[in-house]
């Protein structure tokens, strides 16, 4: 019995208490054997904050709730009935009120809402006195707050505690059945007669994984849950705890309200598996203790934790089993605490049955009652029918079956089994339903087996024959009553007892309602029971072919290693026609394993065995985070006076593309305007087409753009130069003028004018100004290259230059369109399939298009239509394209194949002759300066925007050029400054394997490299497939050969397919890159300087060059138009003679190839 | 002279052959008892692939062990099919089919036990049947096989016996 006295309740306005988790201080020699230091329970109690002197340790919460450790007792209950008095010492006095104090804690706070608990104030002081009270023994021991303890004998306790009670609660908790419903019965049992009024309890309990010693008592603030309790009669409350989770540990305790008075229980701890129903029960009893006269009521607890002793060993930790109380002593109030135990009795075993070992030896076998969390034993009784009880047959086993033999077989007995709990007391269950030994003259074993078609089964036969039993040798085996089986496929396992194999097994064929066949044990005399055995012999290997798991998004986890569930659930998909079954999962990021078996509809068969474990695949199918690339070219035609608009994207892994435009056709009705979706494979979906109409027609609301009139036309462009550099290679340079604009990309389009051949673009980065196009050119031949700078209002007008060598195209400016007041939303008919030539391509046709603004979103192709989520490239300044950001998942079919690659970005997509208004145009070259220096850099990144989404993200250009070009940058801005070098030596540029090199750009790249020797090395000619900017190389790293090999890159393509003789020099650094270089302040004379150019150099771009440098010549005379490096580089050159300049080597190497060509010439 | 009364006579010696009848032969409804008998045994060949050559213990509710040598067991028997065939799980056979003319056949012989005088008892032992489903759903597949067996035999008995029938 555990009886702790406790200490306390009081009511007084506060808002400050103090949790005390008291440990115990036991050592063997003050308690009984059965009380060890090792028994690790605590107990938590709320006291008041004006006591907290008088503990040792405290810590104060910002909620003002403390807590502090002190002593805990640890008591093991005993396995009897046991009581853990602790009444209060006689030295110790009643705490003034005054300096009790509690209130409603803002801490605690019911989730229910049902109560707003007040705790009760415990009034400690510093000792207290706790007794182990059982049948047989009685150990009392008071602490002080030193830990000195006290013995106090068996009278002083009995004669203290009665008389002080003010309350005496019976309390009786246990586990429901079904093992849902905590149910704790409260019955009143003692009450002074000064406590009037209604008494309302609540219990408040919190839930916890952790066993009591890991458990903190800031568990308990704020996250305990309260129930109230409700009145079942006079005096009679039942609390009920639903949706329980058996193996957590409840710490429980009781709010009694009286009146005004709120006493408050100890803690008790309890888990619900212990006290399951059939696994004893919780008793306790709250008995109060007091003056009464401040209080007006008091109460005492008393708790019986109903696990007996085996339970604690069997499932608890020391705590879990326990009844937590601490005693903290005044006299005022004494917490009794007793238990009586209430012996375990289970239910009786379930389902006897015979069954047969593999010796032909009968046993009778049960399952354990529902459930049983604790070992059992069980006693078997074999007794007489109702007539014949003389005599019963008594055996205590410990499994759950029983051997028979078969001596009792045919004799007209009953077994009955009970149990019991295996370790302690307990009672035993009730006897089981009786089973008859003879309730069938025939037995097979077993009666039934389902097996598959090529199997081989074996059947065991008992025939007993009124009242005789036939002997094995003359059992003779039947099918169906039709065929006899022959004898060698008999085996007489004993004398009673014969066995049937019956080999490769065909599938059964129904016979009208009858799906097995029937297997009969007859006597040689032709004579049988009319019972039989039933063999199902079915067509099985049944599989899951697949297994559709809809799983919508798994953003994040996508690459982790997702862990098997161990959690196995089991779905019963009851509709027969149905083949699939649809699963709902927490976690989509985990990978499931699916199994399916099946039985039959009427559920009298067996179930199948499993079917072979299929495996979710966890997929990442989030939408392409952009829409496909696209541009768009519009072609007047003027006999219609329309306008068509193509919209051209580039083919991409995507599946389907959907077109939106946004448009102001003015007066003309566009009613018979539709939006398609694109399927690329040429397999449309109706559905998906009807929902993106119906998704447009809602969000068809008219766009407010700006009203303004202005007409100038945005001239940005000022010139546009196109170099041939070879037949693969062609760059194109640009200057922009003086103004201050936010160019969002370039778009560089061009044609061939002489051949029918289809336009080509390419988007650019907006800050840089000279671009390589890939692409095979004819150099005879004329090309049109057009340059459309791109705002965020719109497109600019174009720059256009007709071949190759020109400073300055003619510049082509289109009527500037008058800004439109209405927008309607269009839909376009984007038509083909991928496999045709124009796929990537649709036209519109309108007569009074003003103002087209169109975006597109795609899906890829690893999905069906419709299988993933789209993603939608909206033009970028555009809200209220933005605002239809969609997201239509509709079939999911293909969630587990892999989408190979990401997406590329799309660009926005503006009307050419959109009006650009109010920009200022401000100084200019200094930004256009600082934009080219970012040039590089911004390409780059913008290059790794582009592959965002792809696996492949880290390509050469994040490895090597991205790091350089951020260092040409850095370079160059100290250049201007102190006329430091500072540059980033690459070397080898190791791919990764991942990365595929860019072969296509790399075909068609060229470039020439100038330098004393060809530096050029295949790897790093590799890392300048984009780059267009200078690097600064530094084969080798003596001081004295630094201005030697100090050379400018230019590109050529000859350079890069021969192998050099310095190979060595770059790859043995083993790094792909190098830390900063200082290039130092040292001069490098002019000569020097004219060695990169010297005949000797293998420049094998030599043709087009000097046109090259030449154009670069004609760019020097024109001043104002001067490229910013080449004016730079000029200036160094010139005037600082000392420094070389770090810059773009294009136009470094073009000021000396300038100087040499024309000294050639 | 006219004379009322000979039309009237006439009339009346028309009426004359509608009173007449004769009663319907022995042999008739023994022929037709046979041919029904027949017609039902042939139906439970159709289905019953097998002939049934074991002895079967725990089905003694079902008849047909022993000979039938009265019009009246004859009926009392059939009588008890009819319980028993409803019950009978199978539906490859046309127990509805079969329930028919074994309805059938008892009448016949009730009309043959007519001619003889024979009178019909109410069957005890069908009182003492209780509840067949019961008994027949312990081990259906040999109720319905030993049912359809015993019943072909009672009808082989029947036919055997109406060759000699004199009386009841």
């Amino acid at each position: 019995m555990l009886l702790v006295s406790v200490e306390y309740w009081s009511r007084r306005e506060s808002a400050q208490r103090s949790i005390y988790r008291v440990f115990t201080g036991h050592d063997k020699s003050t308690s009984a054997g059965s009380i060890g230091p090792e028994n690790g329970s605590c107990s938590v109690f709320i006291v008041p904050s004006s006591v907290t002197h008088c503990l040792h340790y405290f810590f104060v919460f910002p909620d003002f709730i403390r807590m502090a450790v002190a002593h805990c007792m640890v008591h093991q209950i005993p396995a009897s009935s046991f009581m853990l008095p602790c009444p209060s010492p006689n030295e110790t006095s009643v705490i003034p009120l005054t300096t009790g104090v509690v209130a409603s804690s803002p801490g605690l706070h019911g989730e229910h809402g049902t109560a707003e608990t007040n705790s009760l104030v415990l009034v400690a002081e510093e000792s207290f006195l706790c007794c182990l009270w059982s049948e047989t023994h009685a150990n009392c021991s008071s602490y002080t707050a030193g830990m000195e303890t006290k013995k106090f004998t068996f009278s002083e306790i009995s004669s203290l505690t009665p008389q002080q009670t003010d309350l005496s609660w019976n309390i009786l908790c246990w586990t429901k059945g079904d093992l849902e419903l905590f149910v704790c019965i409260l019955k009143l049992s003692n009450k002074k007669s000064y406590l009037n009024g209604e008494v309302k309890i609540n219990l408040s309990y919190v839930l916890s994984e952790l066993s009591l010693e890991d458990m903190s008592t800031d568990s308990l603030k704020g996250n305990f849950m309260v129930t109230p309790c409700d009145c079942n009669g006079s005096d009679k409350y039942e609390c009920h705890i639903s949706s329980l989770k058996l193996n957590y540990t409840y710490i429980t305790w009781l709010n009694i309200i009286n009146g005004v008075t709120l006493l408050q229980s100890p803690l008790m701890s309890v888990r619900p598996i212990n006290i399951a129903a059939g696994a004893g029960k919780l008793e306790a009893v709250v008995v109060g203790r007091g003056s009464g006269k401040q209080l007006g009521a008091a109460g005492t607890a008393s708790v019986f934790a109903a696990a007996s002793r085996h339970r604690a060993k069997a499932a608890a930790p020391p705590c879990s089993s326990q009844l937590f109380c601490c005693c903290l002593s005044t006299g005022a109030n004494t917490w009794e605490l007793q238990r009586r135990a209430t012996e375990v009795k289970p239910e009786p075993p379930l389902n006897l049955r015979l069954e047969m070992t593999d010796e032909g030896q009968l046993k009778i076998c049960w399952f354990n009652p529902v459930i049983t969390p604790y070992p059992l034993q069980y006693e078997v009784k074999f007794s007489g029918n109702a007539t014949q009880n003389a005599w019963q047959v008594v055996e205590i086993v410990t499994e759950t079956s029983l051997i028979i033999g078969n001596v009792l077989v045919g004799s007209s007995y009953l077994v009955q089994v009970r149990c019991k709990s295996l370790h302690g007391p307990g009672f035993w269950s009730d006897w089981s339903t009786p089973y008859n030994l003879n309730a069938e003259d025939v037995m097979y074993f077993p009666p039934k087996i389902l097996t598959s078609v090529g199997s081989n089964v074996s059947f065991h036969c008992l025939y007993n024959d009124k009242n005789k039993m036939i002997l094995s040798k003359k059992i003779v085996w039947w099918l169906n009553l039709a065929e006899e089986i022959p004898v060698r496929q008999y085996t007489l396992v004993n004398d009673r007892v014969s066995r049937v194999t019956l080999f490769n097994l065909n599938a059964t064929k129904p016979r009208g309602k009858f799906f097995y066949n029937a297997l009969y044990c007859c006597n040689q005399n032709r004579e049988c029971h009319h019972r039989y055995a039933e063999l199902y012999v079915v067509v099985s290997a049944f599989a899951v072919s697949q297994i559709h798991l809809h799983i919508l998004d798994c953003p994040s986890r996508i690459g982790e290693l997702t862990s098997l569930p161990t959690i196995e659930q089991i779905f019963e998909v009851s509709n027969a026609p149905t083949r699939s079954a649809m699963i709902k999962v927490l976690d989509l990021c985990v990978v499931y394993i699916v199994q399916v078996r099946c039985s039959g509809l009427d559920g009298l068969g067996y179930w199948s065995d499993w079917s072979k474990p299929a495996y979710t695949i966890v997929q990442d199918i989030q939408a392409p985070l952009r829409g496909p690339e696209f541009w768009r070219v519009i072609n007047e035609d003027p006999i219609r006076k329309q306008k068509n608009v193509t919209l051209v994207w580039k083919l991409g892994s995507w599946a389907a593309l959907a077109a939106r435009c946004v448009s102001c056709g003015g007066p003309r009705e566009l009613d018979s305007l539709a939006a398609y979706l694109v399927d690329c494979r040429g397999t449309g979906d109706p559905r998906k087409l009807s929902s993106l109409i119906d998704m447009l027609q809602l969000s068809e609301n008219p766009l407010q753009m700006s009203s303004g009139k202005t007409r100038e036309p945005v001239n940005i462009v000022q010139s546009l130069s196109a170099y041939p550099v070879n037949s693969s290679c062609v760059i194109l340079t640009w200057t922009l003028s003086p103004q201050m604009y936010v160019i969002t990309s370039f778009f560089l389009e061009w044609k061939n004018l002489n051949e029918e051949e289809q336009m080509k673009w390419i988007r650019v980065a907006p800050n840089i100004s000279k671009y390589y196009i890939y692409d095979h050119f004819i150099l005879i031949e004329k090309y049109q290259f057009s340059l459309y700078p791109i705002f965020p209002e719109g497109v600019g007008n174009p720059k256009t230059t007709d071949g190759f060598i020109k400073v300055c195209g003619p510049s082509v400016s289109k009527p500037v369109l008058e800004h439109p007041h209405c927008i309607v939303n269009l839909g376009l008919t984007v038509s083909g399939p991928r496999s045709h030539s124009h796929a990537n391509a649709f036209t519109l046709h309108y007569a009074d298009l003003l103002t087209l603004i169109c975006s597109m979103s795609c899906i890829h192709t690893a999905k069906k239509i419709g299988l993933g989520l789209e993603s939608e490239q909206d033009l970028g300044s555009d809200p209220l394209l933005q605002q239809r950001a969609r997201t239509q998942p509709e079939t999911f079919e293909h969630l587990f194949i892999k989408h190979p690659e990401a997406i590329s970005f799309g660009p926005l997509l503006l009307e050419p002759e959109i009006v650009l208004e109010d920009i200022n145009v401000a100084k200019a070259l200094k930004s256009e300066d600082k934009q080219d220096l970012l040039a590089v850099d911004s390409m780059f990144t913008k290059i790794q925007d582009s592959e965002h989404d792809s696996a492949c993200s880290s390509s050469h250009f994040s490895n090597c050029l991205s790091e350089s070009s951020h260092d040409d940058k850095v370079s160059e801005g100290i250049t201007r400054q102190s006329n430091i070098k500072y540059a980033t030596i690459i070397s080898n540029c190791k791919s990764s394997g991942l990365c595929e090199q860019q072969k296509n750009l790399s075909g068609s790249f060229n470039g020439c490299f100038l330098g004393e020797d060809s530096l050029v090395t295949d790897p790093f000619s590799r890392s300048w497939e984009v780059g267009n900017q200078a690097f600064l190389i530094l084969p080798d790293q003596h001081p004295s050969q630094a201005s030697k090999t100090i050379s400018l890159s230019v590109v050529s393509s000859e350079g890069f397919s021969e192998p050099s003789d310095h190979d060595d020099i770059f790859s043995d650094g083993g790094s792909p890159e190098r830390s900063l270089y200082y290039l130092g302040l040292t001069s490098i004379k002019k000569n020097e300087n004219e060695i990169f150019l010297t005949e000797n150099s293998r420049v094998m771009c030599h043709l087009h060059t000097n046109g090259l440098f030449k154009d670069m010549g004609f760019l020097q005379g024109t001043t104002s138009d001067l490229n910013p490096f080449i004016k730079n580089s000029l200036k160094y050159e010139n005037s600082v003679k000392t420094f070389v300049p770090y810059m773009p080597q294009f136009q470094a190497t073009t000021v000396k190839l300038q100087e040499t060509t024309e000294t050639k010439t | 002279m006219r004379c009322p009364s000979l039309p009237l006579c006439g009339l009346l010696w028309f009426w004359l052959p509608l009173f007449y009848s004769r009663p319907v032969k022995i042999d008739k409804v023994k022929a037709d008892t046979k041919n029904l008998t027949r017609t039902i045994i042939a139906r439970i060949q159709e289905h019953q692939l097998f002939p049934l050559n074991l002895k079967i213990n725990g089905l003694d509710f079902i008849p047909g062990e022993r000979p039938l040598e009265s019009l009246d067991s004859m009926d009392e028997t059939l009588q008890i099919f009819q319980r028993i065939l409803p019950s009978l799980p199978m539906e490859n056979v046309p127990v509805a089919q079969i329930f028919n003319d074994i309805e059938n056949l008892r009448s016949l012989i009730q009309t043959l036990g007519s001619h003889l005088g024979c009178t019909f008892h109410k069957s005890s032992t069908l009182d003492a049947l209780g509840n067949l489903t019961e008994l027949l759903t312990t081990s259906p597949y040999t109720a319905a096989v030993v049912a359809l067996d015993r019943l072909q035999k009672c009808l082989h008995s029947i036919i055997k016996h109406l060759d000699h029938i004199q009386r009841c």
